[in-house]
């Protein structure tokens, strides 16, 4: 297997690809983003805790 | 919100900084992206800010959770160019702005540099409006937002390609009197 399978991340978008979020699929994105807001606050804590060692 | 010419199905391109407000701060912010959809806008990022949120995960679970969430957002790559132009607009910014060198990172010259590419295809929203002065570009709407716990101001900003070009010309004229004098 070369680099370029082991690597998930793409990253290749194009403007025409877009497409608009309507009021409920933002919904849906408010209800991701509340793991993504523990997530986040747990690695802050960990930053904080290294940063006062 | 009502709707606004200007928005109508235009490209918003989110800075992180309006993502994790998004992720903190979902009551308030809630104006904001009831106002993207009543404009059907889209929502697009850069390579940097992806690189930004999932420089959050700590593991492959988490990992997995952060790129899911960003799954709805189209997200532009930085080519040759584009490094190029952030590189060009971060000298063309210093020069005029001495006092902002530390404060504006790469990240936000890279979204610059979008902003340049794309001219009024893309709207840039952000809370960080001073990392984009109206030397170079214009503030075209702002947006306070009471999210209980502060209010957050949002600004929508769009590269001004006349503002660009005689800052540009006149750095170029400082290059050619050196070369001159030599």
């Amino acid at each position: 297997m070369n680099n370029e399978n082991l690597n998930p991340i793409k990253i290749s978008g194009d403007l025409s690809e877009s497409k608009p979020m309507t009021k409920k699929d933002w919904e849906i994105f408010f209800e991701n983003a509340k793991e993504v807001a523990e997530i986040i606050k747990r690695t802050e804590e960990i930053e904080e805790k290294n940063a006062k060692r | 919100m009502q709707k606004d010419n200007n928005f109508n199905r235009q490209h918003i391109l989110l800075d992180t900084n309006i993502l994790i407000a998004s992720i903190k701060q979902s009551i308030g912010i809630k104006v904001f992206t009831d106002f993207l959809s009543e404009n059907e806008c889209t929502q697009i990022i850069i390579d940097a800010v992806s690189f930004e949120l999932l420089g959050y995960s700590k593991d492959p679970s988490e990992y997995k959770i952060l790129d899911n969430f960003l799954k709805p957002f189209i997200k532009i790559p930085s080519k040759n160019e584009d490094v190029n132009n952030a590189i060009w607009l971060s000298v063309l910014i210093k020069h005029k702005i001495p006092q902002i060198r530390k404060q504006i990172s790469y990240t936000d010259f890279l979204i610059a540099a979008q902003l340049m590419k794309y001219k009024k295809r893309i709207i840039l929203a952000t809370t960080n409006w001073r990392d984009f002065p109206d030397i170079i570009f214009d503030r075209i709407k702002i947006m306070a937002i009471d999210t209980g716990k502060e209010v957050l101001t949002i600004a929508f900003i769009q590269f001004n390609q006349e503002k660009y070009k005689k800052i540009a010309e006149d750095f170029k004229k400082g290059l050619e009197l050196l070369e001159n004098k030599k």
